[in-house]
């Protein structure tokens, strides 16, 4: 056994030279340190039991028993006294450093919210401040002890000029949907000036998804509108000085092609006549450039009526009634009963015209169309199909793509802009429908549009998009 | 319809257009004055109150618009009857509403509309005709 305890003792003391060897005291030392203190404490007992004379044997007792004791005694103290105190030190130490660790991240990221340059704001679940960063004092001008204690959003403080629906939907998204509001907001800096800001205010749950904290974003967008009006106002001035001297050109054409001013030859008149199909092309073009930039501009405005989308399809048909008689074409139309729905009229004709002129013209004499409206209980669904030139299968992909057209259609009719489609999907998407189809080449194309039976969401833009016959 | 001796005043900036649109008128038997200011127009109202129709574009040498025009001419008690068309390439939707508002006869955007067109529906305002939309 007590080669097992020196086996052991070795062991540890290897053990704890290596992992210790920086700590307090060196094992070693203590070691020898308590050898040399039991044998003395022994000795000294001897000495004084020398007054008693003891016997040589007694003495040798006494010897080994010191030595024993050291044997026992210090892997006893070093179990139970020694390595838990220096364990407990190390713990005590791992701590600290973690403690130590976690302060300066937390420090890192107190900086990195206090000084970035975005408006960061905490309040408790009521909307009360509890910590704003510079971001904050520097857009709204209010310094972090006016903001404290006080509710955000208020006209106490840079807010409350947005309408009573918008902060409605507002509290409902954080606080009751405990979702992320983010949106555009006008607000009112210190010294009374206004400015617009994307807002972005993310609720922060605790593990049983009760609301602890609210952490609001804004950023200044107020120089990007600025730029955002500007690029809007110069398509609108450039468009109207284009489509002035092509409304000259218009009218002065259609002067000579009437005889007003004396009557044509017959090549004048068709060349008067190609003169004013190329203008129209120009003002067609310059037309729908300007639906598109409206559209990527997003100040495309959405007025939802009552509408019965089934009196758009027939009053359009009306109107294109003497291109399919000319052609020589049938035309097929199978209506559903169909509620009215909110949708805007004028857009609604827009999608219907333009994939119903498509059919037309990439039909050739004698083809035939069908316009099918259906009631799908959550969706109306409209159908046209053509048995026309179809659209070639490696090009469908890029249907909808800006100025695209195929290749078989650029053959036929030279006229098409190519932003036909593309507006189409943009107005149908913002509307809340979907728009596919399906064709074959030569065999023919079915165009496929939904509408929601809910209607279209009002938008407020500022732009109509501009019909194009 | 008895258009012979009808007074228009057409308001309008840009020289190729005022030459077509008084031709056109002219054709068709109209007597037309053009003018290319709302200062102009007003200076020609006072001095000559009982014209039939004005034919009015949006975007004006100086400083007032169609818009201001319309107002000027709506509030006076003898020339608010005038019927006004307002014919303009600038079709902003608050524009086009605020025209509709004011009480304008119609509403047209220059490259959609033939001349043709446009004069029918003059034709049948000044005719003591209603226009139907």
């Amino acid at each position: 056994m007590l080669w097992n305890w020196s086996d052991q003792k070795k062991k540890n003391m290897e053990f704890g030279n290596r992992k210790k060897s920086k700590l307090i005291i060196s094992p070693t030392g203590l070691l020898i340190f308590l050898l040399v203190m039991i044998f003395l404490i022994e000795l000294s007992i001897m000495l004084v039991l020398n007054f008693y004379r003891l016997s040589r044997q007694e003495i040798l007792v006494t010897i080994l028993d010191s030595i024993i004791l050291t044997v026992i005694f210090y892997p006893i103290i070093y179990f139970l006294v020694y390595r838990p105190f220096l364990m407990l030190l190390r713990e005590v130490k791992e701590k600290e450093a973690k403690t130590e660790i976690l302060a300066t991240d937390l420090e890192k990221f107190k900086m990195a919210v206090d000084y970035t340059f975005d408006h960061i704001v905490i309040t408790d679940p009521d909307g009360i401040a509890l910590h704003v960063n510079h971001g904050v004092e520097h857009m709204t001008g209010f310094s972090r002890n006016e903001i404290i204690g006080k509710k955000v959003g208020t006209k106490e403080l840079w807010g409350g000029l947005m309408g009573q629906a918008f902060y409605k939907k507002f509290w409902k998204t954080i606080k009751y949907d405990k979702k992320v509001f983010v949106g555009e907001i006008n607000n009112r800096r210190k010294n009374g000036e206004e400015y617009a800001a994307q807002i972005s205010v993310s609720p922060v749950l605790s593990k049983d998804q009760r609301v602890l904290y609210f952490v609001g974003i804004e950023r200044d967008i107020t120089e990007e509108k600025r730029i955002d009006k500007a690029k809007t106002e110069i398509i609108s001035l450039a468009s109207h000085q284009l489509l002035t001297p092509l409304t000259a050109i218009k009218w002065y054409v259609e002067m000579l092609t009437s005889g007003d001013v004396g009557k044509l030859t017959d090549n004048q008149q068709k060349y008067a006549e190609e003169i004013n199909r190329g203008n129209q092309r120009m003002i067609d073009l310059v037309k729908s450039l300007l639906n598109v930039s409206r559209i990527e501009l997003g100040t495309l405005t959405i007025v939802p009526k009552e509408t019965q989308i089934i009196d758009i399809a027939k009053s359009l048909i009306n109107e294109f009634i003497s291109q399919i008689d000319s052609k020589k074409q049938k035309i097929i139309e199978k209506y559903e009963k169909l509620p009215k729905i909110l949708i805007d009229p004028k857009l609604m004709r827009m999608i219907i015209q333009n994939i119903l002129s498509n059919a037309i013209k990439y039909t050739p004499e004698k083809g035939t169309i069908t316009i099918k409206i259906e009631n799908k209980s959550q969706n109306a669904l409209i159908t046209i199909s053509d048995t026309g030139y179809g659209i070639p299968s490696k090009q469908q992909s890029q249907i909808f793509q800006k100025l695209f057209r195929a290749d078989n259609a650029r053959q036929k009719d030279t006229e098409g802009t190519g932003l036909g489609l593309y507006i189409v999907k943009a107005i149908v998407e913002q509307s809340g429908g979907k728009i596919w189809f399906d064709s074959m080449e030569n065999k023919g194309s079915t165009f496929y549009v939904t509408m929601p039976l809910i209607g279209m969401v009002k938008k407020e833009g500022t732009k109509f998009l501009e019909n194009i016959k | 319809m008895e258009l012979k001796d009808k007074k228009l005043l057409v308001v309008e900036d840009e020289q190729p257009l005022i030459d077509i649109i008084c031709k056109k008128l002219a054709l068709l038997g109209f007597k037309t004055l053009c003018v290319g200011s709302v200062k102009d127009a007003i200076k020609f109202l006072k001095e000559n109150p009982t014209i039939d129709g004005i034919w009015l574009d949006h975007c004006l040498l100086g400083k007032e618009n169609g818009l201001e025009f319309v107002h000027a001419v709506k509030n006076h008690e003898v020339w608010k009857k005038i019927p006004i068309f307002v014919v303009s390439n600038t079709a902003s939707p608050d524009k086009v509403k605020t025209y509709l508002e004011l009480g304008v006869e119609k509403y047209y955007t220059k490259a959609d509309y033939r001349l043709d067109d446009i004069l029918k529906d003059i034709k049948i305002v000044l005719g003591k005709g209603e226009l139907n939309e």
